[in-house]
């Protein structure tokens, strides 16, 4: 039995359903993309002073045409992962603006180079399914940084990759990194290499810039990932159905957009909601309030029959510390029992705003642990303990018995610098704590030799792509730099 | 009736604001009196109160709501020289960016300290900061941006400001997540703030300068 977790009874998540439904026809969304709009028109929605009137008939078709799962595939093509059903994907939280140095104990504004990290880092930590463009380098231009996060997070990490524009013209050349690993337009859209985050500005507005990522990706064949995030108490209800209907009614018009858009396109029924710290101004990712509200519309999104996502197993604090810990491994946990296929977390820090190598290798391992969690007690043996009695009752222990060393790999999650598990660790250890062995774990990974990712013919392909990009916002492309 | 004025400012209540003002006027308070005495040493207090963890941010935008609604029954009624409320402020977030709670969050502060702020919303034109603070004769034009991408534009509203004229007259204060005190000095902004409290303080130090 695979243990889970759901929040709401089957007739409230009917009940949010339904009142979502009925804000998109009486109140319907607004929509700053012209063609969108035109769209969802000539399918029988109505304009309504500017916004747009979307009926139930339209809701329910583009349910009804989204499918419920689908694959990603690594780099080379070999590796297939499955989104859809209860399976868990955890992905590095995306799109920070600093960067942790560990070594220093400070924050400063991430390099080429820790993106270059970042992504050899996850390419080894074997709990993170995907990786995400994590970082923003702030040593290329502002405008070129959505591509450019791509452009070194395929060169240096296998995995499917989460990613998104903040530029609507960044779009076409992100594609094009993604067909020349593929080999061509049709090839990827065989096997999809990302996800596109496309995020719907509460309350109820979907921007050009979003929409416009919602219609490409559709037509690409790149899986679709919707991040909704009502603030709850600000832009939002501050009470958490309340907020999770207004979330469920910006994310089923945006699977209209995109489903009118293309039938039958991949999308993901996810979001990047929080309540609002009502002392601070702040956004609580890691709050446990927010965290009730993500498991809340994943169970939505599996009652509406898409792939779900949440921003789960990241914190707020503003360094690998006690609190970084317990919120990051609590939303893993949660995010898991909740059966989210998508968890956008690790590594997060300071209210999506920061990441840290350390924290990923800390978080990889509560991942880990989580893992060992889902897989639940499983019935390895039966009689599960009566034969055992006997050498048990005469030796006094099962220590090396060939039922321990059959089962204890299995039965046992072993995690690494996250824990401390020795009774004498000495005195170094002690002081030293596990942020400092993760940030020696580190150092370690990413000094071991490393073979380039994609075939010299590719690398020039794609930088040519960028040379010209750069090029045309005046700008040269900087050589890159690895620990 | 002037503590009750008070107490209806500091919980918030507009309409009882409203009301009170205007009883109190009937009754033959002058309006700067009303302003000087009571309004602003409420809204203060107020201001007070958060930073000592008594009210929460809902109470305190609130308490800005109601003040505004008793300055629209004595404002009228202010000689022109008695402006003493402390500065007109131009608040927005910058073009191409649609982040704008913490932009409200700084224009809630601000109004709650006293001033006058005008609230552009979001994604605001450099020529509409710098139109907005000629229109309302404004000393102080306060830009967030969230995006590193949209922060570019800030440095825009600076030219347009120094293109009209309006340096040493009008200062310009940025702030937003991806802002810092070396990108204010790069693009030629005279302030600062990492959060809305102390985009208050920065403020005062701004208005100080330009007035
Ligand atoms: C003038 O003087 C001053 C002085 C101080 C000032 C000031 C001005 N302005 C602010 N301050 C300061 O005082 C305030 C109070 O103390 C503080 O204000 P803040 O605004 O920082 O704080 C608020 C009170 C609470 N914080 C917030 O409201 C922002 C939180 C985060 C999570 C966030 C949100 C909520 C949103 N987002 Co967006 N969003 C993120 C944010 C992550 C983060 N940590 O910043 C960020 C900023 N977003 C990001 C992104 C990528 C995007 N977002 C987008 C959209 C959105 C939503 C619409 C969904 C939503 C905003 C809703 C709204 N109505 O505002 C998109 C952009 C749309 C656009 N064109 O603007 C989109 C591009 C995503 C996409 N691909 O669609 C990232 C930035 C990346 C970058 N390049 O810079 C981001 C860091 C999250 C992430 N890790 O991905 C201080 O900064």
């Amino acid at each position: 039995m695979t243990p889970s977790l759901r929040l709401l009874s089957p007739t409230t998540v009917g009940d949010v359903i339904d009142e979502a439904q009925t804000i998109l026809e009486t109140w319907g969304v607004w929509i700053e993309h012209e063609q969108a709009r035109a769209m969802l028109l000539e399918k029988g929605a109505k304009l309504k002073e500017n916004r747009v009137l979307i009926p139930r008939t339209l809701v329910d078709a583009a349910l009804e045409s989204a499918p419920s799962e689908f694959s990603l595939w690594d780099v080379t093509g070999a590796q297939e992962y499955v989104v859809g059903g209860d399976q868990f994907r955890f992905v590095p939280g995306s799109a920070a603006l600093e960067i942790w140095d560990d070594q220093k104990g400070k924050s400063r504004r991430a390099i080429t180079r820790d993106l270059v990290d970042l992504a050899r880092l996850v390419e080894k930590l074997e709990y993170l399914s995907f990786q995400s463009t994590s970082l923003i380098s702030s040593d290329v231009p502002e405008e070129l940084a959505d591509r450019y996060r791509l452009y070194l997070a395929l060169q240096f990490c296998r995995k499917p990759v989460v990613t998104g524009t903040f530029q609507e013209d960044a779009f076409p050349c992100m594609q094009m990194l993604l067909e020349i690993v593929r080999g061509g337009v049709r090839e990827l859209k065989d096997k999809p290499l990302a996800i596109f985050d496309c995020c719907p500005s509460a309350p109820l507005n979907w921007s050009r810039l979003t929409t416009d990522a919602l219609i490409r990706s559709s037509a690409a064949g790149i899986p679709a990932e919707l991040i909704s995030m009502p603030l709850a108490g600000a832009t939002g209800p501050v009470t958490l159905l309340g907020s999770i209907t207004q979330h469920c009614a910006e994310s089923l018009a945006g699977v209209v957009i995109h489903q009118t858009a293309k039938s039958g396109a991949p999308i993901v029924y996810g979001g990047s909601p929080s309540i609002m710290d009502m002392r601070h101004g702040t956004t609580p990712m890691g709050a446990v309030e927010t965290q009730m509200i993500d498991m809340a519309n994943a169970q939505i999104g599996k009652v509406l029959g898409l792939p779900t996502h949440a921003y789960m197993g990241l914190s707020d604090a503003p360094w690998p510390d006690y609190q970084a810990g317990a919120e990051s491994t609590m939303g893993a946990a949660l995010a898991a029992l909740s059966g989210i296929n998508v968890i956008s977390g690790p590594g997060m820090l300071k209210f999506e705003s920061r990441q840290s190598l350390a924290k990923l290798v800390l978080d990889n391992d509560s991942v880990g642990t989580v893992h060992r969690l889902l897989r639940g007690i499983e019935t390895r043996e039966q009689p599960m303990a009566l034969d055992l009695m006997e050498p048990l009752l005469s030796k006094g222990h099962l220590l090396n018995s060939g039922h321990t060393r059959k089962w204890f790999r299995e039965e046992f999650y072993f995690p690494g610098p996250s824990v401390e598990r020795r009774t004498d660790p000495g005195e170094e250890s002690d002081a030293r704590g596990a942020h400092a062995r993760a940030s020696d774990r580190v150092k370690k990974l990413l000094a071991e030799p490393r073979h380039p990712i994609l075939e010299p013919r590719m690398q020039a392909e794609f930088r040519k792509i960028m040379e010209r990009e750069f090029s045309r916002h005046g700008a040269s492309l900087p050589p890159i730099k690895e620990s | 009736m002037r503590e009750q004025l008070a107490n209806a400012l500091l919980s918030g209540d507009d309409i009882a604001t409203r009301d009170l003002t205007a009883t109190l006027l009937e009754q033959g308070e002058s309006p700067v009196g009303i302003l000087e005495d009571i309004l602003l040493p409420t809204i203060r207090k107020a201001g007070d109160l958060w930073e000592e963890g008594e009210l929460f941010i809902p109470e305190l935008l609130q308490a800005s709501a109601a003040l505004k609604a008793g300055l629209e029954v004595i404002k009228p009624l202010l000689p022109a020289s008695s402006e003493s409320m402390r500065g007109t402020i131009i608040v927005g977030t910058i073009q191409g960016d649609i982040h704008d709670i913490g932009k409200t969050l700084v224009a809630g502060m601000l109004e709650s300290a006293g001033h006058r702020v005008v609230d552009l919303g979001a994604d605001v034109s450099p020529q509409s900061f710098v139109g907005a603070a000629q229109r309302e004769a404004a000393q102080l034009i306060c830009i967030s941006a969230l995006l590193t991408t949209t922060m570019l534009n800030q440095e825009s509203v600076v030219t347009e400001r120094n293109n009209a004229a309006l340096q040493g007259r009008v200062g310009i204060l940025v702030g937003g997540a991806p802002v810092t005190r070396e990108w204010a000095d790069r693009i030629g902004a005279e302030g600062y703030a990492p959060d809305a409290f102390r985009a208050v303080q920065e403020a005062a130090r701004l208005l100080a300068i330009v007035q």
